[in-house]
């Protein structure tokens, strides 16, 4: 191959490995470091966090079994709407000629801050049918208003764990957020797609639906592995949208919400850290799958 | 009976027959696009109305309408400062990451080293730090390293709390993990050949990545950058936080104080985002069309 | 595979990206550069207005005018708004006066921020929280300036109630003083529905129970007796812990009041338990809200919840809420004559609690000197409770200075209650109160869940 010094590639990652270390590995590693110490981070406390997170004997102020709970609500709910959605979006938009200016309607969400999306929200979702929209085409309808942000049950039933309607709502609003996300890129992708292939199956007689499953999901595997990746990792993180709408507040508390009240409101950085260190360690299993497919594309390269 | 031949195929099919996909499509677009409008329709409304009915009866009684959240919000004293602070961390942060992570990406991709598989992999995984568990240690760190000295012609210091470089610096970090896993991702889908092909003729690395690399990418790029432009631009936390200095807040910090300590200046929220919403959205259209193709050989190869 | 057209993108050559980024770079410095101009136009102003300020030494004499310009003040505080706009109308003749500048930043989450910046050793010169918790822990880690290092001890001790004072030391220690202070002894009602129908508002001897018979009067009238919201986003919950304080304050008494802020009192007494109870019976009790039981009161906010007993035509008789509340309807009915068409009632049993915004310095510089004796100063205070929706605890702000009758009316009920305590969970704080709060929207979803509820705020004294 080329002649490189053996230092060139070092070189070029410098910069970013430096970035990378000051504000993302350095302060990971203080992470770890405070949940190993007590409040205030002062004494040593061994696995005294880790062990409150586990047994949880503070549900009123902090819920760490609901917050772990709903998070992985959100992984499967969330990730499972948007993907597929955005998939389905891409594929019909792409067989009509206003395609650019659809796309741009689902994608405008995105731009608009979190702050913005909450407020918009709670006028969708007021309880109060003369503001909220969606109470009020409840109650034209003959039904009773919902309190859609508050009820920690699923409507006229109670709730299964995090399974509660407001959580079943805040998703709803990351879908309406993140589709845009996943229309772009998958889109970008089905780009990609030779029309002779697709024509070809066409030709021979399969149907619509064939061609989705057996034709366009297969070769579009890695760009849908990279969008879901994405929006787990952003899952297991959730926290802006959830702040902002809710605070954390009837049963909506997920790992990040939970960090921000017991690190800051609370001052407790111990609990505080390790449930932050939780939420790192449990992408190492996603990662290592990530290592095998990298693997197989060395093999490749 | 007229007959179109679809986009993707040469089939010919009656309009009709694609009546469902345009029903389907519309009806999508019009139901997600209803929040905004929403928004939109509100940022027009008196905080008496807004309080006391729903956003569509500002249709039947359009004499509720008024321009006075937006003369607040522009005529908020700073706020032009503010919109340009926000320019000043925006723009050199999505500069900033996208060089750095292009320089990593192409080793990354074309360079053969040690331990690269790994170092690829940690740098992805580190997106899943949550940044309100980087405040406090980075804050601590900037606070240390300080210095007082005035920046010129910007204004702040020259580093640490009450910086602008403290910024560009911090957003950079925490946008590289996506940024690296992007294009690096796209580095490795470009046609071998030619990369080669310049070698043989010569050419360094540097060479290679300026002459060749980097145009073929600017689709990516230009992906990447109206993502860490739009993450920048609505960022309040870390302004919050690292910043400390209201003089060179940006404009989402700038909005928080038209809010009062009871959070429900909704009308005031509403035409600030509005306001905050315009230039990334100017951003989006203007690179839209790389983006489209950007997104793609990246994502395709995966 | 095909990666598309190669031949139109290699058409945006390096020349054409260098291009744009240079049109891109010079753009940005243009704009820099107006910026920058325009704020040296703003500081070229206010050094003249500062320095026309010093000569005419005006009305307002701030204590210790200092003979160079000062630098500015770095505030941390809640307000925005309305509130941010009359707090720097407080604060312009102290600016002009001493050409120092006020860089005030309102935000919700102060909590957060101010616990963020302190741990990352970057703190404001001055916080404006609403809460004391934090305070508490600050001035023991000896992060604060003391009121004698600032060099306004005597002139908190002489100005303020001692029970503000009190409030404001730790360790022995003043720190603090206090201002914007708010009653929360206050139910709304409208005066013209009342007088039509013929109710008698309460007074300060009334009894709860004379309360609980008002209110089925009312109902069985036909219309709801009581608004009730306590939706607030994160801190959902907190308009209840109010009616808790008021009801344990008036009902129970004061001992039983200040058992429970020390923890002589565990929260599972008696005296807790009926408190809630009682607060229960107002939401629970069929008809008695117009919002409809624990799903109207859990998902009503606060603010709007004050509105029903003012509409145009009036859905419920009375609301309960702080003195605030009358901001909210002022702003949302315009047209309303304060004290004719809205009015408040005093709580009965004419105890009364109360917050305030408590205001410490982390540092002793000259402008951070300044600044803090000019706000504590009634020449200060003054201006606000002129612009309205202030209420002052110094002594040296005249009661007849208030604008109108129901502001008046609420500065004299806080000067002249028989019996006054700070608000119950911000004297407490810390995770106590977001438990409390939790608690409360919990208690109204399921009542029988209490005695768990109590049990579970009296570990979290214990620990």
């Amino acid at each position: 191959m080329i002649g490189r010094r053996w230092w060139t590639p070092w070189m070029w990652m410098t910069p970013a490995l430096a970035l990378v270390s000051v504000f993302l590995v350095y302060p990971s590693l203080d992470t770890l470091r405070r949940s190993l110490l007590d409040e205030r981070s002062k004494a040593f406390v061994g696995l005294d966090n880790y062990r409150f997170i586990v047994e949880n004997p503070q549900p009123l102020v902090a819920d760490t079994h609901q917050a772990l709970l709903t998070n992985a609500l959100w992984l499967v709910v969330f990730t499972g709407l948007t993907v597929p959605f955005g998939l389905l979006l891409a594929v019909l938009t792409g067989r009509l000629r206003y395609e650019a200016a659809s796309k741009s309607a689902i994608f405008i969400p995105m731009a608009v801050s979190f702050v913005a999306a909450s407020v918009i929200w709670r006028f969708m979702l007021d309880f109060n049918p003369d503001i909220g929209t969606f109470n009020a085409i409840v109650t034209r309808v003959g039904g009773d208003p919902v309190a859609w942000l508050q009820d920690t049950g699923l409507g006229p039933v109670g709730g299964i764990g995090p399974l509660q309607l407001n959580n079943l709502m805040l998703m709803l609003i990351g879908v309406w957020m993140w589709t845009g996300f996943a229309l772009v890129v998958l889109s970008a992708g089905l780009k990609g797609i030779s029309s002779e292939v697709i024509e070809a199956a066409r030709v021979d007689g399969a149907t619509e639906r064939q061609i989705l499953f057996r034709i366009i999901i297969p070769i579009l595997r890695p760009t849908i592995i990279v969008v879901t990746t994405t929006l787990l990792i952003y899952a297991m993180k959730i926290f802006d949208l959830v702040w902002v709408t809710t605070g954390g507040r009837f049963g909506t508390d997920v790992v990040s919400t939970l960090f921000f009240k017991q690190a800051f409101i609370n001052r407790d950085f111990g609990v505080g850290a390790a449930l932050a260190f939780i939420l790192l360690a449990a992408v190492v299993p996603l990662m290592a799958i990530s290592v095998r497919r990298f693997q197989a594309e060395e093999e490749r390269a | 009976m007229t007959t179109t031949r679809s986009a993707s195929s040469g089939h010919r099919v009656t309009w009709w027959q694609r009546l469902p996909l345009h029903a389907v499509v519309i009806a999508v677009v019009v139901l997600w696009s209803i929040p905004t409008l929403g928004l939109l329709v509100s940022s027009f409304r008196e905080p008496s109305a807004i309080a006391s009915s729903g956003w569509w009866q500002a249709f039947t009684h359009p004499d509720q309408l008024t321009l006075a959240n937006y003369e607040r919000v522009l005529g908020e004293q700073g706020m032009g400062r503010a919109f340009v602070n926000s320019l000043l961390i925006t723009v050199p942060a999505t500069v900033l990451v996208i060089l750095v992570a292009a320089h990593a990406a192409y080793a990354l991709a074309w360079m053969r080293f040690p331990a690269r598989g790994l170092i690829f992999l940690v740098i992805v995984g580190l997106l899943v730090v949550p940044l309100e568990t980087t405040l406090i240690p980075v804050l601590r760190l900037f606070s240390h390293t300080t210095i007082e000295r005035e920046l010129p012609l910007l204004g702040g210091n020259v580093f640490g709390t009450a910086s602008y470089t403290g910024m560009w610096l911090a957003h950079a970090g925490y946008g590289l993990p996506f940024a690296v896993f992007l294009l690096r991702n796209f580095f490795v889908s470009l046609p071998r050949d030619l990369v080669e092909a310049a070698h043989l003729d010569g050419a360094s690395d540097l060479q290679v990545f300026w002459r060749v690399i980097l145009p073929l990418s600017l689709p990516a790029i230009a992906a990447l950058a109206i993502f860490q432009f739009l993450w920048v631009w609505n960022d309040l936390l870390i302004a919050l936080v690292l910043l400390g200095d209201p003089t060179l807040a940006p404009m989402t910090l700038k909005i928080t104080n038209l809010v009062s300590s009871f959070g429900t200046s909704y009308q005031v929220l509403t035409a600030a985002a509005f306001l905050s919403m315009a230039l990334p959205l100017v951003v989006f259209f203007a690179f839209q069309r790389f983006f489209v193709q950007g997104m793609l050989a990246g994502a395709v190869k995966g | 595979m095909t990666i598309g057209t190669n031949e139109s993108r290699r058409r945006l050559t390096r020349r054409g990206f260098l291009r744009a980024a240079g049109l891109g770079t010079v753009g940005l410095a243009g704009a820099a550069l107006i910026g920058c101009s325009s704020s040296n136009d703003e500081t070229a102003t206010a050094t003249a207005t500062s320095a026309e300020g010093t000569a005419t030494a005006a009305a307002t004499e701030a204590p210790g005018t200092p003979a160079a310009a000062l630098g500015s003040a770095d505030v941390l505080g809640v307000w925005g708004d309305e509130e941010l706009t009359k707090f720097k109308d407080m604060v312009k003749p102290w600016e002009d006066q001493t050409g120092g500048t006020v860089e005030f930043t309102g935000t919700r989450d102060l909590t957060a921020i101010l616990t963020s910046r302190v741990e990352g050793n970057n703190p404001p010169n001055i916080a404006i929280p609403a809460e004391i918790g934090l305070f508490r822990q600050f001035a023991a880690e000896g992060k604060l300036a003391s009121l004698a290092d600032l060099g306004i001890a005597d002139l908190v001790q002489s100005t303020y109630p001692q029970g503000f004072v009190d409030l404001g030391t730790e360790g022995g220690t003043p720190y603090a003083f206090f201002m914007k202070a708010d009653t929360k002894g206050t139910i709304w009602y409208n005066p013209k529905v009342f007088a039509a129908n013929n109710w008698k508002p309460l007074t300060a001897d009334s009894t709860w129970d004379d309360l609980m018979t008002l209110s089925t009067t009312i109902r069985d009238a036909g219309m709801a007796p009581w608004s009730v919201g306590i939706e607030s986003g994160g801190a959902s919950g907190w308009p209840g812990s109010d009616w808790i304080q008021q009801i344990l304050l008036n009902v129970h008494g004061a001992e039983a009041y200040d058992g429970i802020i020390s923890g002589t009192i565990p929260a599972t007494d008696t005296v807790m338990k009926d408190s809630w109870e009682k607060f229960g019976a107002i939401v629970l009790t069929e008809g008695f809200t117009v919002q409809g039981g624990a799903t109207g009161a859990n998902a009503t906010g606060f603010e709007p919840a004050t509105f029903p007993p003012f509409d145009a035509e009036p859905t419920a008789a009375m609301t309960y809420l702080g003195g605030f509340a009358a901001g909210f309807i002022k702003t949302q009915f315009p047209d309303l004559v304060p004290g004719e068409d809205y009015d408040f009632m005093p709580f009965p049993g004419g105890g009364v609690t109360g917050g305030a915004n408590i205001v410490y310095a982390f540092d002793s510089d000259e402008t951070t000197k300044s600044l803090m004796a000019y706000l504590a100063s009634g020449a200060a205070q003054q201006v606000w409770v002129d612009a309205g929706g202030f209420t002052s605890v110094s002594s040296d702000v005249s009661l007849d200075s208030y604008p109108d009758p129901v502001s008046k009316g609420l500065a004299e009920q806080l000067s002249g209650a028989k019996l006054f305590r700070f608000d119950l969970d911000d004297a407490i704080g810390g995770d106590f109160q977001s438990a409390y709060f939790t608690g409360i929207t919990e208690y109204l979803a399921d009542p029988s869940k209490l005695d768990g509820i109590l049990e579970g705020l009296e570990q979290l004294r214990v620990t």
